[in-house]
């Protein structure tokens, strides 16, 4: 229970896809293309669970409302106000998760299960086989709900129509493992219905099945590096430094593998949506790193926490930069590892950037061959900060110098 | 973006053109590369004499043949012989005796004394799962079909047979539910509701594709070989006495009901021992599911369809918990809803008791609700109904007088 498996849902998508792909380039009204692809996504949240299903359609009813309650709102002056408290009731079930993970999962099935079973008794037996679940895609919807709150507040966007809404809201390809789309990305696409193109159609096939390799291909071989995380492993420390080597390479390579599962998806669709990873651990500075690193979020950072907060200004840029490191690391899990985490990052960004203004980058590719290993050793020591518990800590970088009493 | 990056590479270097007619040929190609596969790997139906419980069968002929969690292949038929009388028994733990000292199988105790059948030698292929429910039901008595034999019985569970709490349990059946329903449009309503576009497709290309069918063993072989490497070893170093947080114990529960049963109770924690089980059963009475319903009749529309004589029966009852009239009403009540819904599909060549075996029995001794610890009584009582149902086949068997 509460590992679901995101292949079981792109393998899903991928086999619907086999049927829903002629129907949807059938259809050449884009009112009626938004409400089939909204459906293909709810359909694939409700082979999930029904309750999920619930939860999202609940979830995105609201989004329409803050949208036009901002819209709407009297005053143009007055109107931060609409947007922070859409902001708040948005981001209130991500954190009552983080915060409270324990009481909010255990209610999040009670509730919803009980709800679908109200409505259905049929649904409702249905619901109770599936797996007991986390809110999966939470912290992506909640980011591309603020995105478009955002552009609302704008003027960058109009309040979505509901067709609109729903195909965003459930657009299929994202609803798992991301990318945090932006409305933007989609938008001309779903105006223009346009007819299938053979090259999306190649591109996507091809980014899928790289996204196969990496998942099943080397993912797989890197899997049981995790081990390095049990607080009852024991070895040599080289042994230690190997699998978190190793764990680095399996982490980028089964996030990176899924995100092109998804682009892959979309693409087969006729939606160019932006890619999430660069080559990140080619990459030889912590800039150029979260610049090709879960570039979506990235992005949605940048644009929503950096710039407002002055970040192109040089007075503020150190700010900005803390600030926006902390928002990615927060969305991850608020802990205070994960604090710990956006401060080492935001630190490395911060000393990078006073370096580079001072300094200009060097263009020696043997300087270079240096600092990409190095940065990645960097990049990984802060894993455990990701993905293990306070307490858990200490003990993880005692067995990297030797001190863990485990070999 | 990576994707044009990659079809230019494929452009300018592998002369690939992005046209309606380059991606015919690579469905053309792939399905040249499928028609290989199938051809050159072998199939790997799964071997029943590896089953667990292979010390608890006492006769050789009888096989408990239920494959693990997650093998799609769901159960592994026994090789059929000319000469033998195959019987498919569908069912779940109730057929168990739990005796600490001698565990046992219902069917192979059976076996000893119903060793003959038409001159031919008796095998049982015991569809077994623990904690079967309707659906995994279901889809068992599809794939007993498909196997062909002589005869099927059918063990139902009076406390899960109706009850809507959980109709499924084992998810690595649906591959076999899809494949047994192709035929009956009367079912699918209910498969659409359970399985997923990518059990239909795996099923589907698993008929041809062996590959597919026996994905588990090609994933275990794989995982043994590649995928379960690390310098580092477990060793657990942690007091066993801890007890693991909330949302960890979660975590560890393998099917979702142990899940509602704690947190969305149709009991009150206070209530315990045999009062929590007549609680829980008078909640399975009263359930009145559509859905396991629904499976229930697909069940019997499969078994009619096929023309295998069946004997069908619901499984016996702790008779100290039906001692209790909130109990005995409820299991009345799901006896009168099995039999109503039964009904209609009594014939000669199904014979279906609705009433609990604990009924006919009587007094045995349980570990549980469900399970007993010497299962002598039931095999009695069900070698005197085999034997009956056998003569009304018009097949001679080895019944004593």
């Amino acid at each position: 229970m509460l590992d679901f498996d995101s292949f079981d849902y792109f393998e899903d998508l991928l086999a619907l896809s086999l049927v829903a792909l002629p129907l949807y380039y059938v259809i050449r009204w884009p009112t009626l293309r938004c409400i089939f692809l909204g459906a293909i996504g709810l359909y694939l949240l409700m082979l999930v669970a029904p309750r999920l299903a619930l939860f999202y359609i609940a979830f995105w009813l609201l989004q329409m409302s803050l949208q036009h309650l901002i819209r709407r709102w009297p005053s143009e002056d007055t109107r931060w106000i609409a947007l922070s408290l859409s902001i708040l009731i948005t981001l209130t079930p991500m954190v009552l998760w983080k915060v409270m993970p324990t009481s909010f999962i255990i209610d999040f099935n009670v509730r919803t299960q009980q709800i679908v079973n109200a409505a259905s008794s049929w649904l409702g037996a249905i619901d109770r086989i599936r797996d007991i679940l986390l809110p999966i895609g939470l912290s992506f919807a909640t980011f591309r709900a603020i995105d478009v709150l955002v552009k609302i507040h704008l003027d960058l966007v109009d309040p979505l129509r509901p067709s609109r809404l729903f195909a965003f809201g459930f657009f299929p390809p994202v609803q798992m493992i991301g990318p945090v789309i932006e409305v933007t990305e989609i938008d001309e696409e779903l105006d223009r219905a346009s007819r299938p193109d053979p090259r999306r159609i190649l591109g996507g096939l091809l980014i899928i099945a790289l996204g196969l390799i990496k998942v099943f291909g080397v993912s797989f071989i890197l899997e049981p590096s995790g081990t390095v995380f049990s607080p009852d492993a024991t070895g040599a420390t080289y042994q230690f430094w190997f699998e978190l080597m190793r764990f680095g390479l399996f982490f980028y390579f089964n996030f990176s593998g899924f995100t092109d599962i998804a682009t892959g998806a979309a693409l087969l669709f006729g939606f160019a949506v932006q890619g999430n990873f660069n080559n990140p651990y080619l990459k030889a500075n912590p800039q150029d790193f979260w610049n090709s690193w879960h570039m979506s979020l990235t992005r949605f950072c940048q644009r929503n926490v950096f710039v407002p907060l002055g970040g192109m200004r040089p007075d503020r840029q150190y700010l900005s930069i803390m600030a926006t490191i902390m928002v990615i690391a927060l969305w991850h899990d608020i802990s205070i590892p994960l604090v710990m985490f956006g401060l080492y990052h935001g630190s490395g960004l911060v000393i990078h950037r006073m370096v580079a203004d001072r300094r200009p980058p060097s263009t020696s590719v043997w300087w270079r061959c240096v600092k990409v290993p190095v940065h990645y050793v960097y990049f990984v020591l802060s894993l455990p900060l990701l993905l293990l518990p306070l307490d858990q800590l200490g003990g993880f970088y005692s067995n990297l110098i030797g001190q863990g009493g485990a070999s | 973006m990576t994707w044009p990056r990659v079809l230019s590479a494929l452009e300018n270097r592998g002369h690939l053109k992005p046209t309606w007619g380059s991606l015919l040929r690579i469905g053309g190609w792939c399905i040249v590369g499928l028609v290989i596969i199938a051809l050159v790997v072998p199939a790997r139906p799964g071997d029943p004499a590896r089953s667990p419980y292979r010390a608890q069968l006492s006769s050789p002929t009888v096989f408990e043949i239920g494959a693990p969690r997650g093998d799609e292949r769901g159960f592994y038929p026994s090789p059929r012989s000319n000469n033998q009388f195959q019987i498919a028994w569908v069912a779940g733990s109730s057929i168990q005796g739990v005796d600490p000292e001698r565990r046992t199988f219902l069917p192979a105790e059976l076996q000893h004394q119903l060793h003959t059948i038409d001159g031919q030698e008796v095998t049982i292929d015991i569809y077994f799962l623990s904690g079967m429910r309707i659906i995994d039901e279901l889809g068992a008595v599809m794939k007993a079909i498909d196997s062909n034999p002589d005869m099927l019985v059918v063990t139902l569970n009076p406390l899960w047979v109706l009850n809507d709490r959980a109709i499924q349990g084992w998810d690595n059946l649906d591959g076999q539910l899809v494949i047994g329903a192709a035929t009956s449009p009367a079912t699918w309503p209910l498969l659409l509701s359970v399985v997923s576009p990518s059990d239909i497709l795996w099923a589907s290309a698993g008929v041809r594709i062996n590959v597919f069918e026996d994905r588990y063993h090609w994933g275990v072989k794989l995982k043994d070989r590649f995928g379960d490497w690390s310098p580092l070893e477990i060793q657990p170093r942690h007091d066993p006495s801890e007890e693991p947080s909330e949302l960890a114990q979660v975590a560890a529960m393998q099917i979702p009901v142990f899940f509602w049963d704690k947190y969305d109770n149709i009991v009150s924690d206070d209530v315990q021992g045999t009062d929590r089980q007549a609680a829980a059963f008078k909640y399975a009475a009263d359930s009145q599911s559509p859905t396991a319903r629904a499976a229930l009749r697909s069940l019997l529309d499969q078994i009619n369809e096929s023309a295998i004589p069946t004997y069908l029966y619901l499984a016996q009852y702790d008779d100290e918990i039906v001692a209790q009239p909130v109990v005995d009403q409820a299991l009345d009540t799901v006896e009168d809803d099995l039999a109503e819904i039964t009904a209609g599909y009594l014939s000669d060549l199904m014979v279906i008791r609705s009433e609990s075996a604990i009924r006919a029995v009587g007094d045995m001794d349980f570990r549980d609700a469900i399970h007993v610890y010497d299962v002598a009584p039931l095999t009695e009582h069900l070698y005197s109904e085999l034997c009956e149902f056998t003569r009304s086949q018009g097949w001679e068997a080895s019944c004593g007088g």
